[in-house]
């Protein structure tokens, strides 16, 4: 499959070793990153060192990347995404079985990560998904990948994708539109 | 002229992508843009940015100028480094000499050995003849 990739470019310049394209590319690429880490695992910290790895995976591969397969920004997502389902697979073991499949908010990564109760409202309830329809939202809505991209980064169709994120958003209306009727 | 795109696949695309058609595949966007004004999907469409503008109450802050200056030390430095050029140009111009008083030597011990073939005397070497220059 070939794909016209906007960061093309800019990836073979990275790989080349140019410290401008490197500045560059980490201006663009390090908020959307740390973004879908801090949605995915609800820990500032965790996701700052998600965000690192991610770029250091980044380094890695620039020199050998080839433009035509996949967007890079696609690949990237997916790579934030197994980090990041890597930490809650090891804090799902280390903290037993019965723990759910997303973490608690930690009260205090939460108060800097979401400036209003509404938001710690969409974040619990978000958190509160089954993870793939988490993951699909996370994609498509918080980082407005396509429906094209999103399904690629989490290996599925367009139609699976379309049924998880309808799935999640019933779930989300339910939730957050009858706690905004709560008085 | 663009057909609409048919209501219930609409309504499927509204509850997956939200309500703003941008968001939805490019291929059905111009014919979604049509049906939206039949004031069903315009209704549909509303609701769905009811949940959009929900979910966007979860904003995050801007990553820390120092989490990017620890992301930009990880990276990898390719750009030459002075001292390794100044160390590379030394390194040649070392094999330069030593590849020139390697020549001049060979060159001397040859033509040092290699006397004429009818030379008259052991003192007559590819020099001229040393004896008869002393003499």
């Amino acid at each position: 499959m070939s794909v016209d990739d906007p960061d093309t470019q800019l990836i073979e310049r990275v790989g080349q070793g140019e410290p401008a394209a490197m500045r560059l590319l980490v201006a663009a690429k390090l908020p959307r990153v740390l973004n879908l880490a801090t949605r995915m695992l609800h820990d500032t910290m965790a996701a700052e060192d998600v965000a690192q790895d991610a770029f250091v995976r980044v380094w890695r591969n620039a020199g050998k990347w080839q433009p035509g397969r996949a967007r890079f920004d696609t690949w990237l997502h997916t790579v934030v995404l197994n980090l990041c389902r890597d930490r809650l697979r090891r804090h799902r073991e280390a903290s037993g079985a019965a723990v759910p499949d997303h973490p608690d908010p930690a009260p205090d990564a939460e108060a800097q990560l979401i400036a209003a109760q509404r938001g710690r409202d969409v974040a619990a309830a978000i958190a509160a998904l089954p993870a793939r329809q988490r993951e699909a939202i996370l994609l498509v809505h918080y980082q407005d990948l396509s429906g094209v991209e999103a399904a690629t980064a989490l290996d599925i169709s367009i139609e699976a994708l379309e049924s998880l994120l309808a799935r999640g958003r019933r779930t989300l209306r339910g939730q957050l539109q009858s706690q905004k009727g709560d008085p | 002229m663009t057909t609409p795109l048919p209501l219930p696949r609409f309504q499927e695309l509204a509850d997956a992508y939200g309500g703003v058609i941008a968001r939805w595949p490019a291929a059905v966007r111009d014919a979604a843009r049509v049906t939206a004004m039949h004031p069903v999907a315009a209704a549909i469409l509303a609701q769905a940015l009811l949940l959009d503008e929900t979910l966007d109450a979860w904003q995050l802050a801007a990553p820390p100028a120092r989490l990017r200056d620890a992301v930009l030390a990880r990276a990898p430095d390719r750009t030459p480094d002075r001292t390794i050029v100044r160390s590379a140009r030394l390194w040649w111009s070392g094999v330069g000499i030593a590849a020139t008083l390697a020549g001049a030597t060979a060159g001397i011990a040859a033509v040092a050995m290699l006397g004429p073939i009818d030379a008259p005397s052991d003192a007559v070497t590819s020099f001229g003849d040393i004896g008869a220059q002393e003499s």
